[in-house]
């Protein structure tokens, strides 16, 4: 099982590395939970949640990422910044939608630039825009 | 990825443009209402996704910011699905943007992709001819409403794929024409309840011709079953009908207050509102968080009937007295301050006491002279005194109302007030005054005179009746009406002293 996700996190990957972003961390796992990709692009860090779906019956993959979603990433890529010393680079939060055919194949790859920044609803602490 | 297009919103009576412009941009899925909505706005985000999912189009899968300009109005009501729909599709490209910016832009979405009718639409019309929109979209059971608005090229949609058909060119839909002639004509032929059905009440009958002549307000006093309601009710149908003016003022009041019956887009007969004793203030004179118009509004080129007068709040009744004598009413509120019109007719009816045959001549009145003074005193002297014609409407003869043969009908009745009117109107050409009620006291000094025999006798009333000054006024005011209706351009003796014995209300021996 899990194939799907796996073949999404692969594709990602490769469609990363050609755009020229270098891969700092694969499912990065700290306490808190994981993050599927960390890249780093110029000088920016870049925090990248894939989604993978073979059918759009039960919603776009883009509506699972809510602000309950949000608010984890923002909270583990906060934990791997302070730990990782990054304190100066500008980070921001991606998202990889991956479309499958049944059969495994790639049909579609939609990359969000952007996808979400930390506002008063998904700050974790609750603090100012940080 | 930015669209931009023109929509409209209601403030008071009148209406502002607003902009309503779209930004979609990368991100999650988002979409955002900025610019004052309230709260039936931000439910449009809802209306919007699904009617243009539901008609086959695609829903953009980013993020969406609308901003409705200017920002710091306030901006109420689902008016704004429509334009928001379009921008929508706009800004991701399904429809042409240029083409939208010739028009302006209102409608309800339902769920289903179909536009449904708003309020308002008629303020709305006149703001875009005036700011020089020559086109609307507009929700097809609203288009006649707009339709009247001659310059304005109004495009009646039915539903959301519809317009998107028009805009991108595929399908051409007529402007609507509205004939203003042929509604002005239905009214003709729309019957009024008659004068010739109330039998008797001469006297009453020909109070309220001077009335409607003059647009004095009236005050009815009689016993019960007299017939009081009865002559009220008759009113409207021997006032002057409408001017086309006068119809779009009305029309505009009953578009914002949602009262527009559907399929009439003007308003052709004279309102008359006829408010139960227990309205409230706000009800009365308008009011509310977001203000709307009251009944006095409702009745604006028209009759306001205050059936059993002394039964009404004290406090709404005294909030009446400035917007008789004003025309107008500002109301206030911690939101928004908004001005109505409300020039009115007032008509009032009362009993004389509270078991209400006190004076009676066949039943006898049962009240105490304790409950009489209280039962007057519920209507202040400064009310009574913006009342200039009171009639006392005895009880009816029974022999009067067998009679078989009818009695003079409105038509008749209504000759002779439009003649007297016409008088009135060139009279007051150069004054902003349009008859002989509105008159300030300059002009009944230059219009009002009268001659020593006159003076003598509004003198001799005056003493023996206990008049006060300021029924000396009213007084000259009626019987200038009485003259014009007579079309004499003096003012006889015999017109004053039918328009004295119109202030019975006054008089010091009636009363006690």
């Amino acid at each position: 099982m899990n194939n799907l996700g796996k073949t999404g996190e692969k594709t990602a990957l490769k469609y990363l590395l050609a755009k020229g972003y270098k891969i700092l961390e694969k499912n990065y796992r700290n306490f808190l939970g994981e993050i599927d990709i960390i890249s780093k692009f110029r000088d920016d860090i870049i925090f990248i949640e894939v989604k993978t779906r073979s059918s759009h019956k039960y919603g776009y993959p883009e509506e699972s990422i809510n602000l309950a979603k949000q608010k984890k990433i923002i909270k583990i890529a906060l934990g791997y910044l302070s730990e990782k010393r990054f304190k100066k680079n500008n980070y921001r939060f991606d998202v990889i939608l991956i479309n499958v055919f049944i059969n495994n194949n790639i049909d579609k790859i939609r990359h969000i630039e952007n996808a979400f920044y930390i506002t008063k609803n998904n700050n974790p602490f609750n603090l100012q825009q940080v | 990825m930015l669209s931009k297009l023109y929509s409209a919103t209601i403030f008071g009576i009148d209406s502002f443009l607003v902009e309503v412009e779209v930004d979609i941009r990368q991100g999650l899925p988002l979409f955002n209402i900025v610019g004052l909505p309230d709260t039936a706005i931000q439910e449009s985000r809802e209306r919007v996704r699904a009617a243009i999912k539901n008609s086959e189009y695609e829903f953009p899968r980013n993020r969406i910011t609308v901003n409705l300009a200017p920002a710091d109005i306030k901006k109420e009501g689902p008016i704004f699905d429509l334009p928001i729909a379009l921008g929508i599709l706009a800004a991701s490209r399904q429809i042409k943007q240029d083409i939208l910016n010739d028009f302006l832009i209102i409608g309800e979405l339902s769920l289903d992709g179909t536009v449904k009718s708003i309020n308002g639409v008629l303020p709305i019309a006149i703001m875009a001819r005036d700011i020089g929109k020559k086109k609307t979209i507009v929700p097809i059971n609203n288009a006649e409403e707009a339709g009247v608005i001659k310059e304005l090229e109004v495009i009646p949609v039915s539903s959301l794929n519809e317009i998107i058909e028009f805009l991108n060119g595929k399908i051409s839909i007529k402007p609507i024409e509205v004939d203003i002639d042929e509604i002005f004509n239905k009214s003709k032929i729309n019957k009024h309840i008659d004068f010739s059905e109330v039998k008797g009440q001469e006297h009453a009958k020909r109070a309220l011709e001077v009335a409607a002549a003059g647009s004095h307000n009236v005050i009815m006093i009689g016993p019960p079953g007299s017939g009081k309601t009865m002559l009220a009710r008759r009113l409207p149908g021997i006032i002057p009908s409408l001017t086309l003016e006068e119809s779009i003022e009305i029309t505009k009041l009953y578009s914002i207050a949602n009262l527009l019956p559907s399929g009439t887009p003007l308003i052709i007969e004279r309102p008359f509102r006829a408010p139960h004793h227990t309205i409230s203030n706000a009800g009365l004179i308008g009011g509310g968080r977001i203000p709307k118009p009251g009944e006095i509004s409702l009745a604006h080129n028209g009759v306001l009937f205050l059936d059993e007068l002394p039964e009404f709040s004290r406090s709404a009744l005294e909030s009446l007295r400035q917007p008789i004598e004003d025309e107008i009413v500002t109301i206030s509120r911690s939101l928004s301050s908004v001005t109505y019109t409300a020039s009115f007719m007032m008509v009032a009816s009362m009993n004389p006491c509270p078991c209400g045959f006190y004076g009676d001549p066949v039943k006898t009145c049962t009240c105490s002279s304790s409950q009489i003074i209280k039962y007057r005193s519920k209507i202040s002297g400064p009310l009574l005194d913006r009342i200039d014609i009171h009639i006392e409407v005895p009880r009816v003869n029974c022999r009067d109302v067998l009679k078989k043969d009818l009695a003079e009908s409105s038509n008749d009745i209504r000759k002779r007030v439009e003649k007297a009117r016409n008088i009135q109107r060139k009279r007051f050409f150069k004054e902003n005054v349009y008859s002989n009620a509105q008159m300030s006291r300059k002009n009944i000094e230059k219009y009002c005179q009268i001659d020593s025999n006159g003076e003598n006798l509004i003198y001799k009333a005056m003493d023996k009746l206990g008049l006060s000054t300021r029924a000396y006024d009213r007084i000259l005011k009626v019987a200038r009406t009485i003259a014009d209706l007579e079309q004499s351009n003096k003012i006889e003796v015999s017109h004053l002293s039918e328009a004295i014995q119109y202030r019975s209300l006054d008089r010091k021996l009636w009363l006690y």
